[in-house]
């Protein structure tokens, strides 16, 4: 698993980068015989004529555990970008550790992760906290019950235990021309 | 391929020693400790007055793996820490630098937390006893519920390469800021990130 140790973090992999020189050579951060590894180098290199991310294959994920590494096999399509002379690359993931919650909808059974934004009820059945009024017995959406206005007693069905997980985006595009963010569920739109 | 990256914290008197971050607990011990448990609390003040915790600090170290290079390190919250915790006029603040400058500090700007243990910490920005490498900056700390994954805090804009001498990021300074309308009692596990750019 990408959590490797107590809060030692190391993403797994949907997507692989590939590069191509204007002399037709191609490289890869992975060789799809052996699963070995390619780093990129400390500086983007120069004379490319195309980039991008290519999707890691059931095949490929298997190789890559010889080398430590963990992939995700995708059915997403490559995502790649043609270079013109003096165009500068931008090719890069962004790796995120989310220390959030693990949210058990107790009304509709439903299990889901929530860093806050969804806390309020389940995304699923739409159960959310409310009170019970002590004397009419109704739930209420506010403390005080509005008929009897006694305060009731909170009923959550929503049941939270702290989660800790990683989410990984990649992004492909040429600076200050355009961008593209996406990961191994489709494209993410920036607004 | 990917890099192991650890969540960590730096605890204790100067230079402070690094410890993984499992679970991080605002409180008020001296030497400052990474989670007393329910010893040293954060206390709600008296009328009028402002108590903090210790302040803590949250960075990354990069300890093995595959890359190439790691940069512009963030950290944000879920943004809804005063509503989750009943601060009120209290908050999560965050210290920051003038001019734009990398908001984390530098290990080796360590400064171990004072206060009064098991009553409050001083503040980040306290003219006296407050953090060296901030206390003299024009710009204030940040309320911490500012920033989420949307619109998260840089604290580390230095590309780390397998030659870097450092593998550990700058620290995001941090305390719990209880005013006298602070609601008591102990609060859920806070919802927070970090995130960095890797190929």
């Amino acid at each position: 698993m990408p959590q490797i140790a107590p809060d030692l973090w190391k993403v797994a992999l949907s997507y692989y980068w590939w590069r191509q020189y204007a002399d037709g050579r191609v490289e890869q951060e992975f060789d799809l015989e052996t699963g070995q590894i390619r780093p990129w180098g400390a500086r983007t290199p120069g004379g490319l004529k195309g980039a991008g991310w290519l999707p890691v294959t059931p095949d490929l994920a298997r190789k890559m555990r010889a080398y430590g590494e963990f992939g995700i096999p995708t059915q997403s399509p490559a995502i790649m970008v043609d270079l013109k002379p003096g165009e500068e690359l931008e090719i890069f993931k962004d790796c995120t550790v989310l220390d959030g919650y693990q949210i058990h909808c107790k009304a509709c059974g439903a299990v889901y992760r929530s860093f806050g934004e969804q806390d309020g009820y389940c995304p699923h059945c739409g159960a959310k906290p409310s009170w019970r009024c002590p004397k009419c017995d109704k739930l209420a959406d506010e403390e005080t019950c509005p008929d009897c206005k006694v305060n009731g007693r909170i009923i959550d069905p929503l049941e939270r235990t702290p989660d800790k997980w990683e989410d990984v985006v990649y992004f492909l595009g040429i600076k200050g021309v355009y961008r593209l963010k996406f990961n191994s569920r489709g494209l993410v739109a920036e607004h | 391929m990917a890099a192991s990256v650890q969540i960590v914290g730096y605890y204790g008197a100067a230079p402070g020693s690094k410890t993984p971050l499992t679970v991080q607990r605002y409180n008020t011990a001296i030497p400052s400790q990474r989670d007393p448990g329910l010893a040293y609390p954060c206390n709600v003040p008296p009328t009028g007055e402002t108590y903090r915790s210790c302040w803590m600090y949250t960075g990354a170290e990069i300890i093995g793996g595959t890359y190439s290079q790691l940069s512009n390190w963030r950290w944000g919250t879920s943004q809804s820490i005063k509503s989750d915790w009943g601060l009120h006029s209290g908050r999560v603040q965050v210290a920051l630098k003038d001019g734009g400058i990398d908001a984390g500090c530098p290990v080796t700007s360590y400064a171990a937390p004072t206060g009064v243990a098991g009553s409050y910490g001083y503040d980040i920005k306290d003219p006296i006893n407050g953090h060296g490498y901030y206390k003299d900056e024009v710009v204030a700390c940040a309320d911490a519920d500012l920033y989420g994954t949307t619109n998260p805090l840089l604290f580390d804009s230095t590309v780390i390469t397998p030659e870097s001498v450092s593998k550990i990021t700058k620290l995001v300074t941090h305390q719990l800021v209880l005013a006298d309308d602070t609601e008591f009692g102990e609060k859920g596990e806070l919802a927070t990130f970090i995130r960095w750019q890797e190929i």
